[in-house]
């Protein structure tokens, strides 16, 4: 499939072991595979993606955390957190398991105005 | 006049996002513009069920969908993970899994999230309708 190239921003607002992250991943590991340039934020409960040792086995569910390094391997090299929600949930920015830049409040709208196409989970 | 594509999250009657994602498209589809694509996905496989029957005096939104896509020949397609993990199924996927039914409404496809990327990339404006 030959489609063009457009700037695709992913806003994912809840936590880790939801259907909503869960969806949002999905869809944008296949926005990288199809070369959609795709764009992940973080926001509220979702910064407890980016939480280390996540284990979803004992509450049968999968861990998403997980999937979150090899998204450099479907060309989604630019992760945003919002700044607030990670000092809110105490999420610690040294010890995060891919490169994460932080968004400072009112920067989603610069963002999301210059994405082509925004999507909200 | 614009195309859209159209993703719808939510179930019907569990919030009002497929609600309001139904009034948009017939809104849209009356002032001219056209819809690139529905594409169903999570909760959102619901509306695709033949099996909803809501009281007699509530709008049954899945029907409703369907004389729209009937209506105005769309493409409206169901993800296939969505909908096998919720119980919605067509033909072909209740013979490979050996099922005993189907009940995926006529007008509607079982498709993977690659259509949804394909009108991504091809229609004029997105929107998503999640709860």
């Amino acid at each position: 499939m030959n489609t063009p190239r457009r700037a695709c921003l992913f806003v994912c607002r809840h936590s880790a072991w939801t259907s909503e992250a869960a969806a949002c991943v999905e869809t944008l590991l296949t926005a990288g595979v199809f070369e959609q340039q795709p764009v992940l934020v973080l926001m509220d409960a979702a910064v407890t993606l980016l939480l280390p040792d996540q284990n979803g086995a004992p509450i049968h569910a999968k861990t998403l955390a997980r999937q979150l390094p090899a998204l450099e391997l479907y060309g989604i090299d630019t992760v945003y957190a919002d700044a607030a929600a990670l000092t809110a949930y105490g999420v610690n920015t040294e010890q995060l398991p891919l490169p994460v830049q932080t968004l400072q409040s009112g920067q989603l709208a610069t963002l999301v105005a210059s994405a082509a196409i925004t999507l909200v989970f | 006049m614009s195309s859209f594509a159209v993703l719808v999250q939510g179930a019907p009657y569990s919030s009002r996002a497929a609600q309001s994602a139904f009034q948009f498209c017939e809104a849209a589809l009356t002032s001219g513009h056209s819809i690139y694509r529905l594409f169903f996905y999570q909760d959102g496989v619901h509306n695709a069920s033949i099996l909803c029957v809501p009281p007699q005096d509530e709008f049954h939104l899945p029907k409703a969908w369907q004389q729209l896509v009937l209506q105005h020949k769309l493409d409206a397609i169901v993800c296939v993970a969505s909908a096998l993990k919720r119980g919605i199924t067509d033909v072909n996927e209740a013979t490979r899994y050996q099922l005993p039914a189907a009940n995926l409404l006529e007008g509607f496809s079982i498709g993977g999230l690659g259509l949804w990327m394909e009108a991504l990339a091809k229609a004029d404006r997105i929107l998503n309708f999640a709860p």
